[in-house]
């Protein structure tokens, strides 16, 4: 960076200032007798670039405006690395404000704006903070280089101290985070104490829950048994009141569908009485049903077995309309009437044909005996009787004396087969009609049976229309043994109650009594189930309550026991952070150590190199009095003058030799600033040939300028210089700098 | 004797860079033989100060 103008006003002992036209390439010489403001004039040249002094500290800074103004200024015209020109202003009041402006010169453009952006920005160009700017481009009066914080911070070290710093500030943090994290795992801890978890109690609780659970079941049995119980007793009484009225709907006068359904309908009484009592819900109520049952068995006996007689007769009567061929054969039946009537006909048929036959055959025998008797009479008197009548008498008289032959016993013989032929036919012609007689009276017997079956079959389904007595009489009347002898001997003495009206109407009155009773009893029977059941409904409601409490504990419970698997898994997970945060932390302390080394080497390279041109620039500026100068790892200066063979500290130098050497180690730091900018630079010494004689001054601002062409401007106060010193590029006399403003 | 005919510029300050010097020395730690869990260390440690050298080469070096 290189300063083409400096402005001020009320800055320091100057009311206006304004160098213009400050040339990039040369010494600017700047003289004036004591108090004239050489010093002043690099102060504000330092106020203008860093909004520092190196006689103000930085809470004074205020004191930098001139005695007796308010506010002050200082305008810098300046070529920045980049070879353009920019403006800097800054500007300050007593109240401390600062302000700050960099522009570009040519288009006006705002490069930074406010004292922290001016400040970074010069900084970049000049290459250093104004500490360090202290130590090596611009030597104010009285103050002494500290090269051991400079060099630290142009070696570099400042940067890896950054460095440092950032890994600390990430050490600090990942320690803090550390930190946080214990204190978090604590308070999880803490919270998993504060659940107060007893291991057993869910066990218990549960159990607990399982077994009021239990109870509100049984209480809820109990109630339904109720309910039942209830229910069934409301069933009863309706039931009862049915059979009642089923008692008094059905007259004694009835047919026998009608006795069969009072039959059931005084059964279904009885078994709902029976119901009832086994059920056991009618506990101390009197159920006189024993009785009516014996009653009810007595008589319910013949109407069965008369049931079963009707019923006996209903097949009769199937078996008849079969035998009819009115309906279809079943394969067990005996013969049917058409195959009967075919039998006898063909009998009858058979023996006409036998009687014909017969009478036929007595025809030819009547015809034949007169015949043969003719025959044999005339064969016997012409052919026999001469050949063969001794011989025949012969054997008369021998074996049946006194039996004469004679004609007429030779012809009753000889008629005597066809006699006894004719005499057979009659006997079977008589027989053959006895048969004919026998088939006629068959079918007669047949036709007659026919009538009665159908007697039979009309007169069974009209019965049944018919009231039970008088359906038994008239089927007594069909005479159907062998159940008529039944229905005798049961309407007769065994069964009299059967048919007695009387008595069948009492023993209904008195069921129906019992009934009513009964119905009577049930009543108060009945509220009292109410009571007690709705009483029970009262149980389960406050076990439910006991569940519903015990339910909630439950899953607090459990809950609570989420809620801390939650919170170790979190305690874990920390766990598995904090293991990496440690190992960071670790990873931090090897990096840190690794800087420190890197540091120390660093320092030592820079060591080296600052020596090596200190042993350059050193012999150039004594003229050869000092071969080097030396800094040590402590930074302690020494020297090694010319023939001697041990260094030499500083303190045992002269003053003017300090200076010098002081000099060439500025120098030297200059240049390892410059090193890292890419760009000429300015040097502003304050009086620095203070101490040097006349002939030291010259050779020092002879050697400046050829030392390195890069410290292209150079900015030196002194309260004189040698006449051929002012041929110098610029030469600004302070006293009438200071009369003219 | 002082040498007058020196070079002005030899008298030149080279001035190590730090970040390359921070990266040749965590590469010279590396290259020295160590227990397997120090050489883990110290290459993360390494691959660590390469992230922020490469941080602050991206955003500019400059002296404090």
């Amino acid at each position: 960076m290189i300063i083409l103008r400096l402005k001020s006003e009320n800055i320091l002992c100057f009311h206006q200032l304004d160098l213009t036209d400050l040339p990039a390439q040369g010494r600017i010489l700047i003289t004036g007798p004591n108090e004239s403001g050489k010093s002043a004039l690099l102060e504000i040249l330092a106020f203008a670039l860093f909004g520092r002094t190196a006689n103000l500290a930085r809470n004074d800074l205020a004191k930098v405006i001139r005695w007796g103004a308010d506010q002050g200024s200082a305008t810098l015209k300046l070529r920045a690395p980049d070879q353009k020109r920019y403006t800097l202003t800054r500007a300050i009041d007593r109240e401390g404000n600062h302000q700050a402006t960099l522009g570009a010169t040519d288009d006006q453009t705002t490069l930074a704006l406010g004292t922290e952006a001016v400040d970074q920005k010069i900084q970049e160009w000049i290459g250093c903070d104004f500490q360090p700017f202290l130590d090596t481009l611009y030597l104010a009066q009285a103050r002494h280089t500290r090269p051991g914080e400079t060099i630290r911070a142009l070696d570099g070290e400042t940067t890896l101290n950054a460095i440092q710093a950032e890994l600390q500030a990430e050490d600090q943090a990942l320690r803090q985070q550390e930190s946080a994290q214990l204190a978090q795992q604590a308070a999880l801890r803490d919270e998993i104490i504060a659940l107060k978890i007893q291991e057993d109690r869910l066990a218990l609780q549960e159990t607990a829950l399982e077994q009021a659970a239990n109870r509100v079941a049984a209480a809820q049995a109990t109630v339904e048994r109720w309910l039942g119980v209830e229910a069934g007793i409301i069933q009863a009484t309706q039931r009862i009141a049915t059979a009642c009225d089923h008692l008094a709907q059905i007259p004694f006068a009835s047919p026998l569908a009608e006795w069969r359904q009072r039959g059931q309908n005084l059964d279904a009484a009885l078994r709902e009485l029976e119901s009832i009592d086994r059920a056991g819900h009618l506990a101390g109520i009197a159920t006189p049903k024993n009785g009516v049952r014996q009653w009810f068995q007595r008589w319910q006996e013949p109407l069965n077995t008369l049931e079963k007689n009707i019923a006996g007769l209903w097949e009769e009567r199937a078996a008849l309309l079969r035998w009819l061929g009115e309906l279809p054969p079943a394969p067990n039946d005996s013969p049917t009437l058409t195959t009967e009537r075919e039998k006898i006909n063909h009998a009858h048929h058979k023996a006409l044909k036998r009687r014909a036959r017969k009478g036929r055959r007595m025809g030819i025998l009547l015809l034949l005996i007169p015949i043969t008797w003719f025959a044999a009479g005339l064969s016997w008197n012409l052919w026999l009787q001469p050949r063969f009548g001794a011989q025949v008498a012969e054997l008369l008289g021998r074996h049946l004396p006194g039996v004469p032959l004679t004609t007429n016993l030779v012809m009753m013989a000889v008629t005597a087969l066809p006699a006894l032929l004719l005499l057979c036919g009659l006997l079977g012609r008589g027989l053959a009609g006895k048969k004919v007689r026998a088939a006629l009276a068959a079918k007669q017997a047949l036709d007659l049976q026919v009538i009665k079956a159908w007697n039979v079959i009309d007169t069974i389904p009209k019965t049944a229309e018919h009231p039970l007595q008088e359906q038994v009489t008239l089927l007594i009347q069909l005479d159907r043994a062998p159940w008529s002898a039944d229905l005798n001997r049961w309407t007769g003495t065994e069964f009299n109650g059967f048919w007695d009206e009387t008595a069948w109407n009492h023993a209904q009155n008195q069921l129906q009594e019992q009934l009513q009773n009964l119905q009577a009893q049930l009543a108060p029977v009945l509220t009292t189930l109410r009571a007690k059941g709705e009483q029970a409904r009262q149980e389960p409601l406050r076990l439910l309550d006991q569940v519903a409490q015990l339910q909630k504990e439950v899953e607090d419970e459990r809950h609570r026991r989420h809620e801390r698997t939650r919170i170790l898994a979190a305690i874990a997970g920390i766990d598995g952070e904090k293991g990496q945060i440690h190992h960071a932390i670790e990873i931090r302390q090897v990096a840190e150590g690794l800087l420190q080394g890197a540091s120390q080497e660093l320092r030592l390279q820079f060591q080296q190199e600052l020596n090596r041109v200190l042993g350059r620039l050193v012999p150039i500026f004594t003229r050869g009095r000092f071969h080097t100068l030396r800094l040590d790892e402590q930074w302690n200066i020494t020297v090694l003058p010319e023939g001697h063979r041990e260094p030499v500290e500083m303190v045992a130098l002269s003053t003017g030799v300090k200076r010098q050497l002081a000099l060439v180690l500025r120098v030297a730091l200059s240049q390892a600033l410059l090193a890292r900018t890419p760009d000429s630079a300015f040097l502003a010494l304050d009086e620095p040939f203070a101490h040097f004689d006349r002939q030291r001054s010259q050779e020092f601002l002879e050697s400046l300028a050829t030392i390195d062409p890069r410290i292209a401007q150079i900015w030196i106060t002194a309260q004189e210089f040698a006449d051929e010193a002012l041929t110098a590029s610029r030469h600004i006399d302070c006293g009438a700098l200071r009369t003219s403003s | 004797m002082p040498d007058h005919d020196s070079s002005p510029n030899d008298a030149r300050f080279c001035v190590p860079d730090p970040l390359l010097t921070l990266e040749a020395f965590c590469r010279k730690k590396l290259e020295q033989p160590g227990q397997n869990r120090a050489a883990s260390q110290l290459k993360e440690a390494t691959e660590l100060l390469l992230a922020h050298r490469n941080t602050r080469r991206s955003h500019g070096e400059k002296l404090a």
